[in-house]
């Protein structure tokens, strides 16, 4: 029998119950899991994921990472009250990364993982979760002053905003979400874009050739596979979810605005994080998607607006192309990607 | 043993002379001729001459980049104005970008970076891109070899003492942050600014009647170059430290135009690629044209192999080309900048276009010590930087 309240128990101490009696509620630890599954099953580097995609296919895991933010429990009232995350290298300024790929098995990543946002909440009475997935445009640093998130320099931003994996460099900000997998037999996708027309030979002020032509390819990139009809095929269907059309400000050196925020709000109406935990489906996502063959763009969807994948992921996370066509904050409703997610018993 | 106890003797006294006497010896100076103000600087990261020193010496390191074949002069050749010579450059594990290598003289004065890019608007962060990139992979550094790169700086003692010049005050003065700080100090200084022309406007030399006539052109009316490309450093995102407001445009000048519906091949499809605006299609920045006779190919994708070649796709109006899967009259192209039109040009008046644009060649700058490679000739003769680095 689930319980639909859950308490964050209030525990005074004597001599501060003694005397007043609208104490505020004293802060009490908080931990949140997640969980990665599709479809029922649960995913992780060791094992194939299996029947993934709108063609059922089996697949391998390689990346799963994603920033969560303004995490809240929410009262019965739908109050939301924002958890206070404890400071470490998975968190900081109320940001957390969720990492799912520590480099062994099939995933790539970084090394270490993390499946848990920790922090405190005001003592009290909850019944569900909101959150954020992506990184806000400021926080409040360790100093409690305001600094730069998204879009700060991740060379010298403190963990977790601190992994390269994560950065995006041409947006100037971070991939909110990086979620990879390895579909068995490839994805074939268009071909490559054609290389530039050789340009009129001849005339005087070109400079000549470089005599020192590079001899360095020791890593095979892709495509792993060059087929008959001029497709290719390659090995990794992406999906890299992130603010895009970011524009500078040259005068001060600071990203001003972007275009398209593409942040996800996500409202778990029931939620006990004692007892439960919050699963990503992985089915959720990709179930429009035939994983063996991709329309063009980005293998998968990098968040281009013009992506022929794109517009089925937008989709999933509530990003409709009319809000994520209009400056703000992402998507409007918590209740789209909140489909996404499956709250599960621990 | 005598060479070490003399090394820590000498160690020993430059930590008691370096922070008093240092830094009045590394204060900057621009030194820049009158037609050019100060550029600006970020609060963060104030230029030294140390600080200058140490980034020229990262900037032709190879040890750099993660496999340790490609410095940041791999791509940008002093010899070609920082450029390569190549239509696109290519990665330290082989990829190819999708761009030309752009100079970085005077890129100081630049409000934006790369070739069409609205949120690279600091030095500091347009080289998070060529660092750290993934797709394409430039110097191919990543979260695991992160810090073993930094080691390798850490553990050169030349280093150690540059950085904690350049980085006075700082516990830990070897790191990503500071070694991205010290390249972007580096460039900041790389200026051309002797070229012919500028000889010229300061009265120390003359121009022939073949470059005068030129020169006309390019001002006037008839071939418009200037509107693009009219500021001090020929191009149209010049600004600097009195700048209080400044536009940042991007052009597109007909080079393509796929399936007669404007397109042009991604992943160069300019503005487009970050704004997502269809009227943002193949609108690039327009480059400076200092040195512009030393950094051939041209355009954003290199597709243009001479000078030559450029003025007649401005003369035509764009670029038709005519077959292959990047068929299409650019010079019909939608998103095309009204100040492209074809122009009548003669055979003579191309050549004097040539001509002028030759007397932007700053040879001084191109062969220049100040910004050359501090390793010739010397390998990894760590002996030699650490004499460039502490000579001062």
């Amino acid at each position: 029998m689930m319980r639909s309240e859950f308490f964050i128990i209030f525990v005074a101490t004597v001599a501060g119950a003694a005397g007043v009696s609208a104490a505020p509620a004293k802060p009490q630890a908080v931990e949140i899991s997640f969980a990665l599954a599709a479809d029922g099953q649960p995913v992780d580097c060791g094992h194939d994921i299996h029947g993934l995609g709108a063609n059922h296919v089996n697949a391998k895991l390689r990346e799963a990472s994603f920033y969560v933010s303004d995490a809240a429990l929410i009262d019965k009232n739908g109050k939301a009250t924002p958890i206070e995350l404890t400071r470490n290298d998975w968190q900081y300024a109320n940001v957390a990364l969720i990492d799912f790929d520590d480099k062994t098995g099939n995933c790539r990543g970084t090394k270490g993982a993390n499946a848990t946002l920790t922090g405190q909440v005001p003592a009290g009475r909850y019944q569900g979760l909101s959150f954020v997935i992506g990184v806000p445009t400021l926080g409040k640093g360790d100093d409690g002053k305001e600094v730069s998130l998204n879009h700060s320099n991740f060379a010298t931003a403190p963990a977790p905003l601190d992994i390269q994996s994560m950065s995006w460099s041409w947006q100037a900000g971070r991939k909110f979400v990086k979620l990879e997998v390895a579909p068995e037999g490839g994805i074939v996708r268009p071909p490559m874009p054609p290389r530039p027309p050789r340009a009129a030979a001849a005339g005087s002020a070109s400079p000549p050739p470089r005599a020192d032509a590079p001899e360095k390819a020791d890593q095979t990139p892709e495509p792993i596979q060059s087929n008959a009809d001029g497709t290719i095929t390659v090995a990794t269907w992406m999906l890299h979810l992130g603010s895009t059309g970011c524009k500078g400000d040259p005068i001060t050196g600071e990203i001003v605005a972007c275009a398209t925020p593409n942040r996800v709000p996500v409202t778990l109406a029931r939620f006990d994080p004692v007892k439960q935990r919050v699963v990503l489906d992985l089915q959720s996502l990709l179930a429009p998607f035939d994983l063996n063959r991709d329309k063009g763009g980005a293998t998968g969807c990098m968040s281009g607006p013009t992506d022929p994948e794109c517009a089925a992921v937008f989709d999933a996370f509530g990003l409709g192309a009319k809000e994520s066509a209009q400056p703000g904050e992402g998507a409007k409703s918590g209740n789209v990607a909140a489909k996404l997610f499956k709250v599960e018993s621990k | 043993m005598r060479n070490w106890r003399k090394t820590a003797a000498a160690v020993a006294l430059l930590a008691q002379i370096v922070p008093s006497a240092g830094e009045e010896a590394e204060k900057w100076s621009w030194n820049l001729p009158s037609f050019l103000p100060p550029p600006r600087v970020p609060a963060d990261n104030p230029m030294s001459e140390a600080r200058f020193q140490l980034g020229r010496t990262l900037f032709y390191d190879t040890r750099l980049s993660g496999n340790g074949k490609e410095s940041c002069a791999s791509c940008h050749l002093q010899e070609r104005a920082f450029t390569d010579g190549r239509k696109v450059a290519i990665g330290s594990t082989g990829e190819q970008t999708p761009r030309n290598s752009p100079s970085i003289a005077n890129a100081a004065w630049r409000a934006t970076l790369t070739w069409a890019n609205p949120a690279m608007v600091t030095l500091e962060r347009q080289m998070e891109g060529p660092l750290f990139g993934e797709g394409p992979v430039e110097m191919g550094v990543n979260d695991a070899n992160r810090g073993e790169i930094v080691a390798r700086f850490k553990s050169d003692e030349s280093y150690r003492r540059a950085f904690a010049r350049a980085f006075p005050n700082e516990a830990e003065p070897i790191s990503f942050g500071n070694i991205i700080k010290a390249i972007a100090a580096f460039e900041r200084g790389v200026i051309s600014t002797g070229s012919k022309y500028d000889l010229y406007l300061e009265g120390k030399a003359s121009l022939t009647p073949e470059e005068t006539r030129g020169k006309d052109l390019f001002f006037g009316e008839k071939a418009e170059c200037h509107h693009c490309h009219g500021s001090v450093n020929f191009d149209d995102q010049f600004y600097h430290a009195g700048t209080r407001e400044i536009e940042t445009p991007f052009h597109n000048t007909g080079m393509y135009n796929l399936s007669g519906k404007g397109d042009y091949p991604a992943p160069n499809r300019g503005l487009f690629e970050s704004t997502h605006a269809l009227d943002d299609m193949g609108k690039f920045r327009a480059p400076s044209l200092r040195n512009i006779a030393v950094t051939g190919p041209y355009m954003h994708d290199g597709s243009v192999a001479t000078l030559e070649d450029v003025v007649d796709l401005y003369a035509a109006g764009g670029r038709d080309v005519a077959s292959g899967p990047l068929a299409g009259d650019g010079r019909v192209n939608p998103h095309k900048s009204d100040l492209i039109v074809p122009i009548d040009l003669s055979p003579q008046e191309k050549s004097d276009l040539i001509a002028f644009l030759k007397t932007l060649t700053d040879e001084e700058f191109l062969r220049s010590p100040r910004y050359s490679n501090p390793w010739a000739g010397n390998d990894a003769s760590i002996a030699k930087t650490s004499s460039n680095l502490n000579s001062r």
